[in-house]
């Protein structure tokens, strides 16, 4: 099934993404952003908040954004 | 915040995101008329060209020639410009909806949200923000769609101290990466530039809260370390509260580096106010320094000594070592027994 998912770290791309039915935002989280900390990341499914064993519908739309960003003296 | 005003802001903010899409294919519809002038130019020239050498004609077939390569170059960069304006990615602006729950999400995450149709601008409210015990208070992140800048979608934001606690330094500086009202985002540049790109506010917003939520030591406008310092007023760098010396003959703070103590009384004073003994090589204060009478060479006390003829106080290595005078003593005494010995004879009675 499909879901949108957009990764805040990086590049921030927005990209409709395969995956299996029965995965759970802390399952997709794992896959995406490998040996990263859940707290450091907003997590959002479909605008709202989402628990880690929440399981993904086809359509949803994840948002993982990170909570701490290295700002800098000049822009990038 | 009422739905019709929600509404209202995302119609209008959808209007934003539709102008530069509207002039990019403008742009790339310009673009290409202009190539098609430049080929349709191309061929005529390139028919008058061929004439004259039918018609033996062989003195204007340079000039033509000429034309004719101008013309292929013009054509040249005509089309180099439209492929350019035909490779940008299309802008696709968001639509009312997905904009209006963009701002619904905003309110969710942080808990205030202000929309002022009037001014074209979006504004939400972070919470205070504590960095390495440094309090910096809350910040106000306005969002301007008038100014909306998709390359450079940073200039779109502002960023003001609600409760401003400015490095002690500059003023301008309200957050280690905040100058001018302005964030740096760093880390966070292309995410935001994709999240505005794309209409998502919430992201763009929640980014800049991550940004300032967090201290780069690496590269701040001014270190954590050095917000309630003063500058040393020699080199310039931040100093903490306790590294700051006052040096009481020029009036100024600074840094313990460009600080030395005088030798004589252990008094605290800068470089600049610093003096060396010129034999000892020993460092003096202004108080504490003292010249030599002979060269005005500056000594401290216990490198001058006194001419045991004139009194003087001249530098140690300047006085004759077996009659302890000064080197204007010898002079003097001559000068004062040379020419008066003639004269008190010339008025003796013989």
């Amino acid at each position: 099934m499909q879901i949108l998912f957009v990764n805040n770290d990086g590049g921030g791309f927005a990209d409709q993404i395969e995956i299996d039915p029965g995965t759970t935002v802390a399952r997709l989280f794992e896959q995406r952003l490998p040996g990263r900390k859940a707290e450091d990341y907003l997590i959002r499914v479909n605008r709202q908040p989402a628990s880690a064993d929440q399981m993904l519908q086809a359509g949803d739309r994840v948002t993982m954004t990170p909570t701490k960003i290295e700002g800098a003296r000049i822009a990038r | 915040m009422p739905l019709k005003h929600l509404l209202c802001a995302a119609r209008r903010l959808q209007a934003a995101w539709q102008a530069p899409a509207i002039q990019a294919a403008r742009e790339a519809e310009r673009a290409l008329d202009y190539l098609h002038g430049c080929h349709q130019g191309l061929n005529r020239a390139g028919r008058v060209a061929t004439k004259p050498v039918e018609h033996q004609l062989s003195g204007v077939v340079p000039a033509l020639r000429r034309d004719v390569l101008a013309r292929v170059r013009a054509l040249e960069r005509a089309a180099h410009h439209a492929r350019h304006c035909l490779e940008q990615p299309p802008v696709a602006a968001p639509d009312a909806t997905a904009l209006l729950a963009e701002l619904r999400q905003l309110q969710d995450e942080f808990g205030n949200l202000e929309v002022n149709l009037r001014t074209q601008t979006i504004t939400v409210t972070t919470e205070a923000i504590t960095l390495e015990d440094v309090s910096l208070g809350p910040f106000a992140v306005h969002f301007s769609w008038c100014h909306l800048d998709l390359t450079e979608p940073i200039q779109s934001f502002e960023v003001l101290a609600l409760e401003p606690h400015p490095a002690s330094t500059n003023d301008q500086v309200t957050h280690p990466h905040v100058r001018n009202g302005k964030l740096c985002p760093g880390d966070a540049t292309a995410p935001l530039r994709k999240a505005v790109e794309q209409g998502r506010l919430a992201d763009a917003f929640c980014l800049i809260r991550s940004v300032l939520s967090h201290y780069n030591s690496a590269s701040p406008h001014v270190a954590l370390s050095a917000w309630e310092s003063e500058e040393c007023h020699d080199c310039g760098r931040g100093m903490r509260l306790e590294e700051q010396c006052y040096c009481s003959e020029c009036d100024y703070e600074f840094c313990t580096d460009c600080t030395g103590v005088c030798a004589t009384c252990d008094a605290d004073r800068c470089h600049g106010c610093l003096t060396l003994c010129s034999l000892c090589g020993l460092r003096l204060c202004g108080r504490c320094c003292r010249t030599s009478a002979f060269s005005g060479r500056e000594c401290c006390a216990k490198c001058l000594r006194t001419c045991g003829s004139c009194g003087a106080r001249v530098a140690s290595d300047e006085l004759d070592a077996e009659r302890q005078r000064c080197p204007l003593c010898p002079e003097a005494e001559a000068i004062v027994m040379g020419p008066l010995v003639p004269a008190i004879t010339d008025t003796l009675p013989i």
